[in-house]
């Protein structure tokens, strides 16, 4: 899994048929500390409706279909939660 | 998913027979604001997207959850036509308007 910034909101009114999750939200990934992680992306949110400037948690790759209540959509990447903190272990 | 423009079709005659009469797009990589990133990806469509149209294309093993794809060897598949991209409260692309910061439309 991966931490990342909700930076958008993507509307496709016109989309296969398989794919029934209407949200669908523009991700930078970031590191720990906040800082971007290479390219932005357009991940489905199906479960927490992140507002913009949230940070979550997304999974990418064959997993993401797993996140959806019906599986087996064609998505690549689904939030899957909103981080609420970070602590970093001690040592 | 990746957000893409269409900048063209790639025919092919002799292919696997699997994916005869699935239209193969060439898609561009780009940003929200419109910037293309330079990659290129071959993409298959079953949605009828055109040059210029700014797309979602899922990748890997995603692009076979379709009626249409379930059984094709393809690795990218148009999965939306884009609409409306916001950002931070502002609206970087409309389909009617193309690109805010990057005018360059459809093209041909």
């Amino acid at each position: 899994m991966n931490l990342g910034v909700v930076r958008g909101v993507i509307v496709a009114g016109t989309r296969v048929a398989e794919l029934t999750e209407r949200r669908l939200v523009l991700v930078q990934p970031v590191d720990e500390s906040g800082a971007d992680q290479g390219r932005q992306l357009v991940a489905l949110d199906p479960i927490v409706s992140a507002a913009e400037g949230s940070l979550v948690w997304f999974v990418n790759g064959s997993d993401a279909t797993d996140a959806l209540d019906e599986p087996f959509q064609p998505v690549d990447a689904a939030v899957v939660g909103l981080v609420s903190s970070i602590r970093e272990a001690p040592g | 998913m990746i957000i893409g423009r269409v900048i063209g079709r790639a025919v092919s005659t002799r292919k696997d027979e699997k994916l005869l009469g699935t239209k193969l797009l060439l898609v561009e990589e780009v940003d929200p604001q419109g910037a293309g990133s330079g990659d290129m990806a071959v993409v298959a469509d079953h949605l009828g997207a055109g040059p210029g149209d700014v797309v979602l294309v899922a990748q890997g093993s995603a692009a076979r959850f379709t009626a249409q794809t379930k059984e094709q060897p393809v690795d990218a598949l148009v999965v939306g036509i884009v609409d409306t991209i916001r950002l931070g409260g502002r609206s970087t692309f409309t389909i009617a308007e193309g690109f805010a910061a990057n005018d360059e439309g459809p093209q041909p």
